[in-house]
């Protein structure tokens, strides 16, 4: 009972103690959810405290992720009017995207040796966690590891999206938003936001459709796998 | 008041929630449960069966705070350490390149076909 309340509490005051610490220090490496992760282990690692008996409190945060997942609806029709004109380039984009990120993550998974659990694990990284988390446990999966994979695909795009899309001269914020929402999911979506609401609103549909596409596909690409 | 707003409406989002994974369990779609509660909560919206009042203050909550409903779920990690060490840890730079490759691809298909159209339409404004 203490322990749950005292992982409950924890976890959300030392993630908006990381959250004061992002504002005053913007790098990508600094991101809350990269620090709070980090210090949660290494606490649990040096009390000698397990997993399970963290998440007699912290289930009580997780369980929101489902009614989080439905809360998405709500931006996405709100939008609606500004999104529909190119709602056939957005979903095809995203379907284009999810593939490529399905069967690169893959197969540089298989060329690099890694085992089927790894794999399963790492396919769902571009959709929004809940989901990947979803996806990964359909597919016989780690939950927990596609999580990891999935704060990789993440925190990555926002660090090198600037850069690219520099590089490659795009400028329309349709293609800014395709291009985080697609590969990079809520925390490509929140750097979306930075650059402007309409590249918000666009990134935050292309990962709600890459999120319906993954969970298509990822069942009939992870069964080539065997 | 506003919070209580808030809870209200986040245990009518848990409702829609469950109701997908019901849904999921009797149909045995391959989707998430939650996906279906989402797609089932935005068709509800757009029919104007639901007025977007009864969900806005929930959900800009939950989607606010987003970010902190996925980390007693990346501490899960700690369960897998030993995945990382030697070459295990090859399968984040894999997460990363394959990240990589869908964002620039992604982008850069979607701003040259964006061009292309507003070239057509350009042409098809002169000829007219």
């Amino acid at each position: 009972m203490i322990m749950a309340v005292l992982s409950f509490a924890g976890t959300i005051l030392l993630f908006n103690g990381m959250k004061k610490v992002h504002t005053y220090l913007p790098t990508p490496l600094l991101l809350p959810i990269v620090t709070s992760t980090a210090i949660l282990i290494m606490v649990l690692l040096l009390t000698g405290t397990a997993y399970q008996a963290y998440m007699e409190g912290g289930t009580f945060i997780s369980m929101l992720l489902g009614p989080a997942v439905v809360a998405l609806a709500f931006p996405l029709h709100d939008q609606w009017d500004r999104l529909k004109k190119h709602i056939l380039l957005l979903a095809g984009a995203s379907f284009a995207g999810t593939l490529i990120g399905l069967f690169s993550g893959m197969y540089m998974a298989i060329l690099f040796g890694m085992d089927s659990e790894i794999i399963r694990s790492l396919m769902p990284k571009s959709v929004t966690a809940p989901i990947a988390m979803d996806i990964a446990s359909m597919i016989h999966g780690i939950p927990a590891l596609a999580a990891v994979y999935v704060m990789v695909a993440g925190i990555s795009g926002s660090m090198f999206g600037p850069f690219l899309m520099r590089k490659l001269f795009i400028r329309n914020p349709i293609a800014v938003g395709i291009g985080y929402g697609a590969a990079s999911h809520g925390v490509g979506t929140a750097r979306a936001l930075e650059y402007g609401e309409q590249e918000g609103a666009v990134s935050s549909a292309a990962m709600t459709f890459s999120a319906i596409f993954a969970s298509l596909l990822c069942p009939h690409i992870a069964a080539l796998l065997l | 008041m506003l919070y209580v707003k808030i809870a209200i409406q986040v245990v009518l989002l848990f409702g829609i929630s469950m109701f997908g994974m019901y849904i999921q369990k009797v149909s045995h779609f391959q989707v998430p449960g939650s996906m279906i509660g989402m797609i089932l909560l935005f068709c509800l919206l757009r029919a104007g069966w639901m007025k977007p009042e009864w969900v806005r203050e929930g959900s800009s909550f939950l989607l606010r705070n987003l970010t902190l409903l996925f980390v007693p779920g990346t501490v899960g990690l700690i369960q897998y350490l030993h995945l990382f060490e030697g070459k295990g840890i090859l399968s984040a730079a894999a997460a990363f390149l394959s990240t990589f490759l869908v964002m620039s691809l992604t982008a850069w298909v979607t701003e040259k076909s964006l061009k292309r159209k507003a070239a057509k339409s350009r042409r098809e404004g002169l000829e007219s």
